[in-house]
């Protein structure tokens, strides 16, 4: 029996009294400053993919609140903090207990432990809310540690927004200029085109020419049916009709030179400057076609980014609070009686099972 | 030496309680043999396995200095389907027994021969005992719990096992329970009687013998 | 050969050592050894509950989650299962089984229970093992990234098998019925244990129920040690822990006040 009641005391008394002690008389009040906020996109609220049994997860919401939450555990958010309202100070307050402070001089290693202790993200699947706690030594401190955090978040979020849609509007925008390059040229070879020609449409110009080679031909027909008329009551040498047979000789010439001009051997008749010109011009419509299309896109693009990125929404500011509430001392207390004993029981159970084979 | 402390065996029969032992103090010195006399149903089996350990007392303790068998008589600690061989070395291994040590007296001993590797399941009871008491032998014990030594073996082995004993009476001491005479008076020095929870010593032999004759015959 | 007794407390722990390896070699006789290809069942057995699943899960053109092969996501759910419920269903009918055992006064009904799981579990880690080797023959991508939390999720089954074992081995000498009880108990933990899915993959509300049961985390853990980040949100190493370390307090407890019916029936 003396025996037993050494090892009570040993085993679960005293490690008993030293926890109550501690959480009792020793440990240090904290305050626990909150705050609550989603990532919401226009899209609609916070998202949840409802999947199927065995299916599996998409982005969507989840993985940028993952970022969040890799992101508030970051020794790099943790070096801003530091410098912006001089973390370590506050944590290495000579008034808090040893086992809650922050040793002197820590390691980096040590400090980005430490505030990982003090700083809890919670994310919630369901709901997609992300619950933010932080404990620090006085209420105020805490609220502005909280704060800070919130205010961090939210430029990450920004920043992983203005990326986002900077990522996705680049393409679009390689493609205007692209199609402003292109339209430019185009422009570029008409004028050439135009100042070479020595004219401003070259259809136009074939229009004229053809309107004055039917106009010749008119003429000509007149004039036949003028000379037909006139061998009928007159002589053939008669001058009235030598006088036709020279005009008709002459408008005939007068035809085929027209003709030769618009569309005979050589490059710069004027039916084939027309081609040309028209292949420039539909060139040029197409390019600045092209141009608006690009134009549009980008606009599309800009929307689609717009809407699909997210905002930090905080609907619970940083709390201030007014009472400690850690460490939680009934509960601590309680959940190390248990596992106190839990581990002697367990501990005296197995002893005796091994003691049963002593003398054999 | 053993050590009955303030021992207490009882057993739920039904709906009713079965004493086996009732608050017995008894000091069993090494070196001279003792056998122990019950009627059927006394619970002499249950003392036996409470003395070597394989039961535990409902109250009460046991001291134990020196190696305890366990009970010798039945075989009940094979494997049927492994073979003679095989289970003689799981004992050897529980009994941090040299193996090869042991299959060679155990080969001598019992006379089982080819039967070393058949399994147990094959075995005749006699079989099965022989075994089970050479093994036994081989190991030494300082106390051998026998329960019913009679049902060991025909005439020869008997002899055998008898002249082992007696080999060995200088170290090792036998604790025999049997509810016949003769077994009682053949290898025994004291005798006691269990008799309705209690275990009666008597240093006179002769003298336990008439008042184990004198009980009245058991009722069932 | 003659000692002094000896009562001390290494020397009854080396007598135990030596009886659960006398067990232990023995079991693996009576367990295996009866089949001509002996152990190579347990990797059978294995290995098609895994190919059945695997299967399955390929037509339904379900992808293992976080980058693994689907054969190591199924090794990762069905190991620490055998582990757990052969511990269970060995455990149960250890004592049964090998009453006659326990008239060697060192064996105790407890060493019996610890030599079964502990050959299982050395058994079903064999199988891991070669399940492992066969499937990145096979091409399948194979990583172990932590170890040492394969081995801990290895070991917590083996504690819950071993706790589980104990408990309901009591429970079968006190109510032989539990028997009949168990594997229907077994056949529900097979299907929500997520042996053959991801807990990941579930809808919060079913992940809250199904993180009661410790296994999920030990299997989960298990999957862990394969491709390290998976179920990071899911599992909890302290649950499991003090769930193990509960269960087998209780068992052995259990084992304790079974005892005064174990004598009835020898």
């Amino acid at each position: 029996m003396r025996k037993a009641q050494i090892k009570w005391l040993l085993f679960v008394a005293l490690p008993m009294l030293v926890v109550l002690i501690y959480f009792g008389f020793w440990a240090s009040d904290m305050y626990i400053s909150e705050t609550r906020f989603s990532l919401r996109s226009q899209e609609g609220g916070g998202s949840t993919e409802l999947l199927s049994f065995l299916g599996q997860s998409t982005g969507g919401t989840g993985t940028d609140a993952h970022v969040i939450e890799e992101y508030i555990e970051s020794s790099e958010l943790l070096a801003l903090l530091d410098h912006q309202l001089s973390l370590k100070d506050h944590y290495q307050n000579p008034k808090a207990d040893f086992f809650s402070r922050l040793r002197q001089e820590p390691s980096q290693e040590e400090f980005t432990l430490y505030f990982q202790r003090q700083v809890t993200i919670r994310f919630d699947q369901t709901s997609g809310i992300l619950k933010l706690q932080v404990r620090a030594f006085t209420p105020q401190a805490a609220q502005h540690i909280c704060q800070a955090i919130l205010t961090k978040s939210e430029d990450l979020v920004n920043r992983l927004r203005e990326r986002a849609i900077e990522d996705s509007l680049s393409l679009s925008r390689a493609e205007i200029q692209r199609a402003e390059l292109r339209l430019a040229n185009i422009r570029n070879k008409l004028h050439q085109f135009r100042q070479n020609h020595n004219l401003l449409d070259p259809t136009a110009e074939a229009g004229k020419v053809e309107g004055l080679v039917a106009e010749l031909e008119g003429a000509a027909v007149k004039i036949r049916t003028e000379l037909a008329e006139a061998r009928s009551y007159m002589r053939n040498d008669s001058p009235k009709i030598v006088g036709l047979k020279a005009k008709l000789q002459a408008l005939e010439e007068q035809i085929v030179t027209e003709k030769l001009r618009l569309s005979g051997q050589g490059k710069s008749t004027v039916n084939s400057l027309a081609a040309d010109y028209e292949q420039l011009t539909l060139e040029h419509e197409f390019a600045q076609k092209e141009l608006v299309v690009a134009m549009q896109a980008m606009e599309a693009a800009r929307v689609r980014a717009e809407s699909k990125s997210r905002y930090l929404v905080a609907f619970i500011q940083p709390t201030l609070p007014d009472e400690p509430l850690w460490p939680r001392r009934g509960y601590a207390i309680g959940v190390s009686f248990a596992g106190v004993l839990l581990i002697f029981g367990m501990g005296s159970l197995l002893v005796a099972a091994i003691k049963e084979h002593a003398g054999f | 030496m053993i050590k009955l402390v303030n021992l207490c065996k009882y057993y739920r029969v039904g709906q009713g309680v079965k004493t086996v032992l009732n608050n017995v103090n008894a000091h069993i010195k090494p070196g001279r043999n003792l056998g122990i006399l019950g009627q059927n149903g006394a619970g002499k089996s249950s003392l036996l396995r409470l003395i070597g350990g394989a039961e535990l007392p409902t109250s009460g303790h046991i001291c134990r200095h020196g190696r305890v068998s366990w009970p010798i008589g039945f075989s009940g600690g094979f494997h049927g389907s492994l073979s003679g061989r095989e289970n003689l070395r799981f004992i050897c291994r529980i009994y941090d027994a040299c193996i090869n040590e042991i299959t060679e007296f155990v080969e001598d001993f019992s006379e089982l021969g080819a039967y070393m590797d058949m399994p147990v399941n094959t075995y005749s009871s006699g079989m099965k005992a022989k075994l089970a008491f050479g093994l036994s032998m081989a190991i030494n014990f300082d106390y051998y719990l026998i329960d019913e030594i009679t049902a060991v073996g025909d005439a020869n082995f008997k002899k055998k096992s008898k002249a082992e004993f007696e080999r060995r009476k200088d170290h090792s001491t036998l604790l025999v329970v049997s509810h016949s005479i003769s077994t009682i008076r053949e290898h025994c020095d004291i005798a006691a009687v269990l008799h309705k929870g209690d275990l009666l010593f008597y240093d006179d032999m002769e003298e336990a013998i008439t008042f184990y004759q004198a009980l009245p015959a058991t009722k069932h | 050969m003659i000692t002094g007794m000896d009562n001390t407390f290494q020397h009854a722990f080396k007598v135990q050592q030596r009886v659960i390896w006398a067990l232990m070699l023995r079991e693996s006789k009576t367990l295996f050894g009866k089949h001509k290809l002996g152990y190579l069942w347990a990797v059978i057995q294995a290995a098609f509950q895994i190919s059945v699943f695997w299967v399955i899960r390929e037509v339904a053109g379900v992808q293992a989650p976080h980058g693994m092969s689907t054969p190591v996501f199924l090794l990762g759910g069905f190991v620490p299962w055998f582990i757990f419920s052969n511990g269970i269903t060995n455990g149960m009918n250890a004592i049964n089984g090998n009453r006659a055992l326990l008239t060697y006064p060192q064996v105790s009904p407890l060493d019996l229970l610890m030599a079964r799981t502990l050959l299982q579990g050395a058994m079903q880690t064999l199988v891991l093992v070669v399940l492992l080797i066969a499937s990145c023959a096979m091409g399948q991508e194979v990583s172990i990234e932590t170890p040492h939390v394969i081995l801990a999720a290895l070991l917590l089954a083996l504690i819950l098998g071993l706790g589980g074992g104990m408990i309901c081995s009591a429970f079968n000498l006190i109510w032989p019925a539990t028997e009949q009880l168990v594997p229907m108990l077994l056949r529900i933990l097979f299907f929500t244990s997520g042996l053959f899915f991801s807990m990941v993959d579930l809808p919060a509300s079913v992940q809250g129920i199904l993180s009661l049961n410790p296994l999920t985390h030990v299997i989960e853990m298990m999957r862990q040690g394969f491709v390290s980040g998976y179920g990071e949100q899911f599992i909890s190493v302290i649950y499991a822990f003090s769930f193990s370390l509960s269960i087998l307090t209780i068992g052995l407890l259990l084992e304790r006040y079974a005892r005064r019916y174990l004598d009835r029936l020898i």
